[in-house]
Order: C-alpha cells, then sequence, then structure tokens
C-alpha cells in the first residue's frame, strides 16, 4: 500500500471531509476556563480555530481587566505604589512588592537593614510555594483530577496562611515598602512554620503521587505542548515553564540579590518542555521553595529582629534623585522586572512593569498550535497566565 | 562597500563613549546602557542580533519613556540579552521624527510584536512594518495615548506654559 500523496496529506482533516473548521470562542466567563484561572484573576480570553479537535489557530485576548496601573503608579509619590503593585498578582503580588522596593532602593541608593533582607527572601519563598499550589490546582481542575484539586486548594490555603503571618496582614496591606517592611517578622513565626511545614510536604507527596505517577494523569500531561529550548527563549518565557524546556536560568542563582547567595538550593530543569516536564519542575521548586524558608527560618532565629526600618510609614516624602534603574526578580510566574526613571521631582518619571504573564500569553499560540482542543486550558493553568499582570 | 559588522561596530562604538562603559555588554545585574542615534538605531540592532560574537538573542523587555518637555520627547528602550554569552545590554533610542515612529524590530526578535502593540496603544508610537498593529490593552475605540505625560492633565494648571 502507498503513503498517501503530499497533497492529500496535507490538507486539514476538517477540509478533506468537506466542512469548515470550527471557530470556538472559550470567553472568560465561560465555566471551564473561569474555574481553572480563578487563581490567576481569570480575564483571558481564547479564540480557537478547531481542524476536528485540535487547535489550528489560537487567538489570546488580554486586556479585559486593564486597569492603568502604570498611569496610576506614576501618578503618585514612590513610597505610595507598593499596595496597588502588589494587586500585579495573589500570593505573586508579595514578590511584585518586593521588586519594585529593591529597584526604588537601588535607585534612591537606601540602605536595607540585615533583617529585612532575610525576611524578604523569606516572603518570596513562602509566596513562591503559594502561588505554585495554585498552579497545581488549577491545573488539576483543568484535567478533572478532583481529589488532587482539593489537596491542591487547601494546601494552597494553608500556604497562603503561613504567608500572611509572616507578613503581619494580606500582601495588599503589608510587605516591601522602600527602606524595610511594613512590620517585622512576628514573634513566634518559627513555631507557626514548625507546625505548618509538615502539612505541606505531605500534601505535595501526595500530589505528585495522584499528578506525576497515576496514568490517568500522566496520560493528559506527558508529550502535550512541548515547547523547544529555542522557541522558549525567542518568545522570552521565563521561569518554571522555561526551566522546563531545558534552559537552566534562574535569577535566583544566576544573579542572586537578597540572601539567594547564602543560601542553598538547587534548579531543576526539564527536557521536552511538555505539560509534565512543566508539573515536574513545578513540584521540584515548591520542595526547594520549603528548603529555602526553612534556611531563612534558621537564619533569623535569636537574630534581633529589629526595626521595619520603611520609609513612608509616617508620611514622610522620599526623595529619590535623578536616574534609571532595572531591577528583575525571579518571580513565581517568571522574571518580573520594574525600569524605573526619575527626573528628581516629587513624582516618578516612568515605572515600567515586566510582567512574566503577558510574555506567557503571547508565547500560548506557539506553544499550543497542533495541540488537542482539552489541552488548552491544562497548559494555559501550567504556564499560569495571570492577568493582574498581563492587563496592568 | 562596508559590511554590517563594521558599520555596526562603529556606531556603537562612537555611542559608548557617550552612554556607558563596554559595548559587547554587562553583566545582567549591571547592565551596559547605550544610546543610539534614531538613524542607525535599525541597522545597530541587527547587528546586535545576528554578529556571532554578540548574539543577543533574547529581547527581555521593550518599552518607552516620555520625557516631556525635553526633545527629543520619546525615547524607545530595548533590554537585550544572550543566552549564548549571558550578558545583558540596554539600548536607549530617543526617536528624532514627529509624529513619533520607529521600524518595527519584530523580524529581529518575534516577542517584540505584542511589546510593540502596547507602546503603539498606550504611547501612540508607530513601529513601521509591524504584522498587526492594533490596540492591545485598550479597546479599539478608546482615544488618545494615556502613558503619555500630557494625557489627562489639560485641566492642570502646573502643566500650562505661562504665556
Amino acid at each position: 500500500m502507498s503513503a498517501p500523496s503530499e497533497a492529500v496529506r496535507a490538507k486539514t482533516l476538517s477540509e478533506r471531509l468537506g466542512i469548515r473548521p470550527a471557530i470556538v470562542e472559550l470567553g472568560h466567563a465561560h465555566p471551564a476556563v473561569r474555574r481553572v484561572l480563578q487563581g490567576a484573576g481569570g480575564t483571558l480570553s481564547f479564540l480557537v480555530t478547531l481542524d476536528d479537535d485540535r487547535i489550528e489557530a489560537l487567538e489570546v485576548e488580554i486586556g479585559i481587566g486593564h486597569r492603568g496601573f502604570e498611569k496610576e503608579v506614576e501618578s503618585r509619590p514612590w513610597q505610595e505604589a507598593p499596595p496597588y503593585v502588589a494587586r500585579l498578582g495573589w500570593a505573586g503580588g508579595a514578590i511584585a512588592r518586593i521588586a519594585y522596593c529593591l529597584a526604588v532602593e537601588r535607585l534612591a541608593d537606601l540602605a536595607l537593614p540585615p533583617s529585612a533582607i532575610w525576611h524578604r527572601t523569606l516572603v518570596c519563598e513562602l509566596a513562591r510555594v503559594t502561588d505554585h499550589l495554585a498552579r497545581v490546582a488549577a491545573l488539576a481542575a483543568a484535567i478533572a483530577a478532583s481529589a488532587a484539586e482539593r489537596i491542591a486548594r487547601s494546601a494552597e490555603l494553608a500556604a497562603m496562611t503561613l504567608l500572611e503571618t509572616s507578613l503581619g496582614g494580606s500582601p495588599f496591606t503589608a510587605g516591601a515598602l522602600p527602606g524595610g517592611m511594613t512590620a517585622p517578622l512576628p514573634e513566634g513565626f518559627d513555631a507557626t512554620w514548625q507546625a505548618g511545614r509538615g502539612g505541606l510536604e505531605r500534601a505535595l507527596g501526595r500530589l505528585s503521587l495522584l499528578l506525576l505517577e497515576q496514568g490517568s494523569a500522566v496520560d493528559r500531561l506527558m508529550a502535550v505542548a512541548p515547547l523547544g529550548r529555542e522557541d522558549a527563549l525567542a518568545w522570552a518565557v521565563t521561569g518554571p515553564c522555561l526551566r522546563a524546556s531545558g534552559v537552566a536560568r534562574d535569577r535566583r542563582r544566576d544573579d542572586p540579590g537578597l540572601a539567594y547567595a547564602e543560601l542553598d538550593f538547587s534548579v531543576p530543569i526539564g527536557t521536552l518542555g511538555d505539560d509534565y516536564d512543566r508539573l515536574a519542575v513545578v513540584f521540584e521548586e515548591v520542595r526547594q521553595s520549603l528548603w529555602l524558608v526553612e534556611q531563612c527560618v534558621c537564619r533569623m532565629r535569636g537574630t534581633e529582629r529589629g526595626a521595619a526600618g520603611a520609609i513612608g510609614v509616617g508620611g514622610e516624602a522620599l526623595v529619590v534623585p535623578a536616574g534609571e534603574v532595572e531591577v528583575a526578580l525571579e518571580s513565581s510566574t517568571g522574571e518580573l522586572a520594574f525600569h524605573l526613571v526619575s527626573d528628581g521631582g516629587p513624582l516618578p518619571r516612568r515605572i515600567r512593569c515586566r510582567a512574566p504573564s503577558f510574555f506567557h500569553a503571547q508565547a500560548l499560540p506557539a506553544v499550543l498550535r497542533g495541540a488537542r482542543l482539552d489541552d488548552l486550558l491544562p497548559t494555559v493553568a501550567l504556564f499560569h497566565v495571570v492577568s493582574g499582570e498581563c492587563d496592568r | 562597500m562596508m559590511g554590517l559588522v563594521e558599520r555596526g561596530a562603529r556606531v556603537l562604538d562612537s555611542a559608548a563613549g557617550r552612554g556607558s562603559t563596554d559595548a559587547r555588554g554587562g553583566s545582567p545585574k549591571e547592565p551596559a546602557v547605550v544610546e543610539l542615534d534614531d538613524a542607525n538605531a535599525s541597522t545597530v540592532l541587527r547587528w546586535l542580533r545576528e554578529a556571532p560574537g554578540l548574539a543577543f538573542d533574547e529581547l527581555f523587555d521593550l518599552t518607552v519613556v516620555d520625557r516631556l518637555p525635553a526633545r527629543p520627547r520619546f525615547e524607545v528602550h530595548y533590554s537585550l540579552g544572550s543566552s549564548a554569552t549571558g550578558r545583558a545590554l540596554r539600548i536607549r533610542r530617543p526617536i528624532g521624527v514627529e509624529p513619533p515612529e520607529v521600524d518595527s524590530v519584530v523580524p529581529l526578535w518575534r516577542n517584540a510584536d505584542w511589546l510593540e502593540r502596547e507602546v503603539w496603544d498606550l504611547f501612540g508610537i508607530r513601529f513601521r512594518a509591524h504584522p498587526g498593529l492594533e490596540r492591545i490593552l485598550l479597546s479599539s475605540d478608546f482615544e488618545g495615548a494615556p502613558l503619555r505625560r500630557d494625557f489627562g492633565r489639560a485641566a492642570d494648571a502646573s502643566e500650562v506654559a505661562p504665556s
């Protein structure tokens, strides 16, 4: 039997059957989309052109929740931005807040007390654990793994509670301010952490059994939506999804700010860059982050907690000399950077946020071309496209 | 005829004296900053992308700073990285024409697509030969470019020039 000629094979199934390709709109109000994206703010829409159940073309619509973030923070004194910055994400917003403050501090040449450096490092890692667990919960929801979803959601909640305890409030109201933190790490956080850590580790063990080792879940992830190393770099994908594609790049190790140079951790990488690799990298990163939090807690044990050190708490104005700076941090979503320009005046000249989710949303059509419609939401969940970051 | 690489090297060498230190790029933490003339920028950007020893294959970010009331008013900022050498470089490109427009860098870095759309949307700067320059964050019927410094400030007396 001879193989079908090129001309026949080149045709899509729809063309061969003489039917028009189906165009499906998965809006942000669609129950399936909303359920998967609820941890990420949930305002993405997709226009999918299908050949049978394969994705021929994909348009990703962002901007539905655009709120003029950069304009808003450029219109206020430097020290008033942090609560807005925190709204770039949920738990990940705590990391964005730290990135912004590091940038302001570098521009204004503000010193940071050592206790605040350790506190911020701890907050970054707890926020990463929380946000990564939200990503796992969204993935579990997308592949209808309801037991895993339940475990991931309650673990996410437990991690968020630890994060809020360490901050003394939600990331919207508490966290980094230029020069320090709104409040020092509370007395007794050590005991709270020791009580909560075991539960998170157990949840992680159960989740990796359910999602990385159980056949029905593995079938939904293995070889789905692979992204090669070259393409990942060309789309400026960063964070766990870049590492899943085999690029060993992590700002915490390559460009260590905060206390990372003094900490021990490893950077997991994948090979194929498929959904399975993305999930496996996320799991390992949660494990590494729990170990990092443990190290921070140990280093802060018995040391002088000191004053929070922040400027602006008492309403004093922050003077930022003319200049510009770009500071990037390894956030839970990827590499998040602030580019600040000051002309020495009372208000900022420019505050630019380089938000990784924006780049990831742009890469989705290339990642998903040829995948099945069923694979769309799991892949979107694993890229953890946070609409607060996309829409700014 | 001078090759692309030589031409680019000459422009960048003269530019490096003005802006910053090492034209081959600094570390990710302390990237070298280079200011380019609008007229030469497209050539130099292509050279930075393609010359083997440089290979700035990553466009980490692209944005604009509005220097109102200074002239030239707008600067495009390119944040480049090289996966081969690990170096980082920031390019500042003041736009010499009014209304402001520059060549698109989508042919060099495909992820510039949405970044340039965002700049068009919020700053009203046109990118020549962009594959689909449409608004991305604002709705298509929105009027104006809100990240411009003078947007929405007409009623602000401090912004009105004394006559």
